[in-house]
């Protein structure tokens, strides 16, 4: 490298003494105990995977043990009650304990390499939803040593995992388990959506973004209108276990079936959701293997983005046996076949760029040929079961569990060992071993096909799922036996792969085995626990492969932002089509809050299973404590501009429109509003199955007391205004006192609103366990009054940031996400208001 | 490199980048909760008209949203936008039409 200045770079060498050691002073990792308080996304990024890699060995365990049990017929090592919980575990960690973190991890610990911005905008909520989903996650495990662990299958399905056949407490250990480690997965996509769009390289603009991020968007992105289902979902459930109220129970207007489709509604995107990043994985793998760029770069967003909507539209294929419509079954046929469409245009870029490099066979390449196996392979027997007449010989038969592994494993498992093999060099001293991972990999594919092809066979012969046991003479020895013995050859692929793990795996930020594979894109350059030294202007979609010196230019810090600006940790915002730098975000570093609260969270949400409540309460209180002393640490206001470089100044923590927070609270709010649109689903599916909407008997709330409400909100959002009009006026001192009065003002009129809104159902005399009518209504008014507690809290902090001077003139950006959710809050009840009051009356 | 402002444009990139999709999504929903309600109430020979007009309208919205896709225009992440958008509503077509043949094919409310 010459010390000669490029004029087109925008620092010039040599850079000032003290420069870089500064910033790694700012970037320290804390160390001992302090190791629990850093935020830093690279490495809970690293926490996330491990945690993710342990329950996946705890799941394939459970694994092996019913597989050891179906080895012989009539075989006693497993009693039906143990299997039951066996297969509900298995199921349930690995869709939500290991598949869904596991890719959520990856896109934390590659993401901010991979855009280049030192970290990801909200570090300290990546953090929380790890420890929230680490400590959850475990407690949850332990539930099956103590005979409690779920048993009514991994989708749960009412009337089995209901109060009355399900009385002890093993289903409310999923439904609070899980249900709040989907919050942790909610968390950790605003953290992506918000990242990927605003923290990326200066210049890496939409069509240059490596193909991974545009995956993890439209991940997140999936997740945010997914997830909420399902958290819809098991609220009303656990709300009819522990208050009964009969949402799911016929005899009083619910349903069953309603949850069935909350479920699905979430099920289905859930598999895209686990193999979009996967495909991510490849995208990024083939091109660096195969020497050339991907081709189809345009296709392949097209294709994500169109699997990712698409796959919404499926969710009823999982309920072809519940006697629907045959017109709404053939929709979602339909759309179960389109849906093939994306997902073959992505195989066939992968193989056309195959085809057109020179593919060297590594570790990584046989997962990578492995995956278009076995996935394939899967992707074929789900158009087959895509088929209605199909569906109904097949469902509920081994033929769907040969069909979802093959789709799982073949589409998230290979991909994800592919991008273990493959990325390590980033984070190891040493690479894995290519010897050990060629003999990994083949084990897993022979065992695989050797577990899972039989299946096919055995469904087709009518051997039911989840059986503890199976009788002599049905012809099912010889394919069962043969299954067992393929899990146990997975199981030695994956002794081999902790082996090789064990043996080669060194940690480290800084003297990592770098870019062993020659790749082209950012995650390559090398690192720091600053990420890279300097931020560098991305002209190309594979940086490292077209722009010559690139690597060493960066580390010599002739790019943007070689120190630090501020004295803090921080990133370049970028805006978010053309990545043109906006402004330098201050990022907070290692506290000890996210820990705490994620781990109050937790314990409130367990200690609820056992039915604890004041322990609970306690818990939770203490939790909330721990995000409201986060929170009042988490505006510093906007600081003077500062120099990245090239003549640039940027200004520092702006507010409005195109800051951090309001992204990320803009996502927040989207996936209320998804939640909120569940229950208004269940409302108005309930009303389809009651002949009788509202039930004879129910009274009529009083429309006064609508109205009042909805005079109420309307005040509220208005004040919400006029609290932002005080707020950047110029006088100070009587509008300080008119804005805490106004910001009051608006969360007590919200909160008014929600009463007078339970009164009138009160007064009208609906209860909500007398029926799914009432129930529903408690239901939409409850959450009302959940994001109206949130809300309060909220302008609790405004109000004392303002008494505490910390809030005024351009520093307001609480006050905006505030009066953002504020208004979102009014917008709800409102809709809540008029669908419940006015719709049964037009139907009427 | 610029610095750049605040832009109002930049916050209605992602929505019109989906826009099709969003189309598609709307007119499933929709369809399928008319033809819910429909079959409950009886009206299954009102089921396929709404299906096709339905999809009809959806097409067309879809077919606007491709002629705004291919003509924009300025930087090539803007054109890059651009094109995307239209292959998603071209895609999101073809998926319209996958899912409107039914509506020839089946007795709509038969179980």
């Amino acid at each position: 490298m010459s010390d000669t200045t490029a004029p087109d770079l925008p620092n010039p060498l040599p850079r000032p003494p003290g420069e870089l050691e500064e910033l790694e002073r700012v970037w320290r990792r804390p160390r001992g105990i302090r190791r629990l308080t850093e935020v830093n996304n690279s490495q809970i990024g690293l926490y996330y995977i491990g945690t993710a890699v342990m329950f996946f060995l705890f799941a394939g365990v459970l694994a092996l043990l019913m597989r050891a049990q179906l080895a012989l017929p009539e075989n006693a090592l497993v009693d039906h009650d143990l299997y039951n919980q066996l297969f509900t575990m298995h199921g349930t960690v690995m869709m939500f304990l290991f598949a869904v973190p596991a890719v959520e991890a990856m896109g934390v610990l590659l993401l901010p390499s991979m855009v280049a911005a030192r970290d990801l905008p909200f570090p300290r909520l990546s953090a929380y939803a790890f420890w929230a989903y680490f400590i959850g996650g475990t407690i949850f495990l332990v539930s099956l040593f103590l005979d409690v662990a779920p048993r009514a299958g991994w989708f749960m399905y009412p009337p089995l995992s209901s109060a009355e056949y399900t009385p002890d407490v093993s289903s409310d250990f999923w439904l609070l388990g899980i249900g709040f480690i989907e919050i942790s997965a909610i968390a950790g996509a605003i953290e992506i959506i918000v990242g990927v769009l605003r923290t990326r390289a200066p210049g890496m603009s939409l069509d240059k973004m490596p193909v991974f991020a545009w995956v993890m968007l439209v991940f997140a992105g999936m997740i945010v209108f997914a997830f909420p289902a399902m958290i819809a979902g098991t609220a009303l459930l656990e709300l009819e276990r522990a208050f009964d109220w009969p949402f799911f129970i016929a005899e009083r207007g619910g349903d069953p079936l309603l949850w069935q489709h909350l479920f699905w509604f979430f099920g289905h995107p859930e598999v895209y959701i686990i193999f979009l990043p996967a495909a991510g994985f490849l995208s990024m793998i083939v091109p660096t293997l195969a020497r050339r760029p991907l081709i189809g770069y345009r296709a392949i967003v097209l294709a994500v983005i169109g699997t990712g909507f698409l796959s919404f539209g499926l969710w009823v294929h999982h309920m072809f046996t519940t006697g629907l419509p045959a017109i709404s079954m053939s929709f979602f046929s339909a759309a179960s076949m389109a849906v093939a469409i994306p997902s073959g245009i992505q195989i066939f870029a992968w193989i056309a760029t195959i085809a057109a490099g020179r593919m060297q066979l590594t570790t990584p390449a046989l997962f990578v040929l492995g995956f278009l196996f076995i996935f394939t392979i899967g992707g074929l027997s789900g158009v087959m079961v895509a088929m209605v007449p199909f569906d109904w010989q097949a469902h509920d038969t081994y033929f769907i569990v040969a069909h979802l592994h093959y789709v799982l494993i073949g589409g998230m498992v290979f991909p994800l060992f592919a991008a273990i093999y493959y990325w390590v060099p980033m984070i190891s001293r040493r690479r894995l071993s290519e010897r050990i991972g060629k003999v990994v990999a083949v084990l897993l594919f022979l065992g695989v096909n050797l577990a899972f092809f039989p299946m096919h066979v055995s469904g087709l012969m009518g051997m039911p799922r989840r059986v503890y046991t199976y009788p002599d003479g049905l012809g099912w020895e010889v394919t069962n036996l043969l299954s067992t013995i393929g899990a146990f050859v997975i199981a030695a692929g994956v002794a081999l792969f902790l082996f090789d793990l064990a043996r080669n795996l060194r940690l480290s930020t800084t003297r990592n085995a770098g870019n062993v594979w020659d790749a082209g894109t950012l995650e390559w350059l090398p690192t720091g626990t600053y990420q890279t030294r300097s931020i560098p202007i991305v002209t190309s979609r594979d940086p490292l492969w077209d722009q010559p010196n690139l690597a060493a230019d960066v580390e010599a810090g002739r790019y943007y932002l070689p120190g630090t600006a501020t004295g803090r940790r921080e990133t370049i915002v970028t805006s978010s089509v053309d990545a043109r730098p906006q402004y330098v975000l201050t990022l907070p570093g290692p506290g000890w809050t996210p820990f705490f609260s994620a781990a109050f969270t937790a314990a409130a949400f367990m200690l609820l299973t056992v039915k604890a409540v004041i322990p609970a309460i306690l818990c939770g209180a203490i939790a909330i404590g721990g995000i409201i002393a986060w929170m009042w640490r988490a505006d510093i206001g906007p600081r003077a501009p500062v120099d990245i470089g090239g003549g640039l100044r940027l200004p520092v923590n702006i507010t409005g429109r195109n800051a951090h927070a309001t992204a990320g609270t803009v996502v927040l709010i989207l996936c209320a509003g998804t939640l909120f649109g569940c229950l208004l689903f269940a409302y108005f599916f309930l009303w389809t199955v009651n002949a009788d909407w509202p039930p004879a008997g129910a009274g009529a709330p009083s429309p006064s007391w609508a109205a009042i409400a909805a005079v109420l909100l309307l005040a509220a959002s208005l004040a919400w205004r006029a609290g932002r009009g005080v707020l950047t006026s110029h006088d100070q001192p009587r509008p300080r006192l008119m804005f805490r009065l106004l910001v009051l003002g608006a969360a007590a009129a919200a909160t008014a609103a929600v009463v007078a809104d339970g009164v009138s159902l009160w007064q009208a005399g609906l209860r909500p366990a007398d029926s799914a009518y009432g129930a529903i209504l408690y239901a939409i008014t409850a959450y009302q009054a959940f994001l109206t507690g949130a809300l309060i809290i909220m302008a609790g902090i405004v109000f004392a940031r303002s008494l505490a001077g910390r809030i005024g003139g351009p520093w307001r950006l609480s006050f905006e996400v505030t009066a953002l959710f504020g208004h979102y809050v009014v917008v709800q009840g409102l809709v809540a208001l008029a669908v419940t009051r006015l719709f049964p009356g037009v139907a009427s | 490199m610029t610095a750049v402002p605040a832009s109002r444009r930049a916050a209605a990139a992602l929505p019109f980048l989906f826009a099709g999709l969003i189309v598609w999504a709307v007119r499933f929903l929709a369809v399928y909760g008319f033809t819910a309600i429909a079959c409950v109430n009886g009206w299954s020979g009102a089921v396929p008209v709404v299906i096709v007009a339905a999809s009809v309208v959806a097409i067309a919205v879809n077919g606007v949203v491709i002629a705004a896709g291919l003509r924009r225009n300025g930087s090539e992440a803007g054109r890059f936008l651009g094109l995307i958008a239209a292959a998603v509503a071209a895609l999101s077509i073809i998926a319209i039409v996958f899912e409107t043949l039914p509506a020839f094919l089946v007795d709509a409310c038969a179980a």
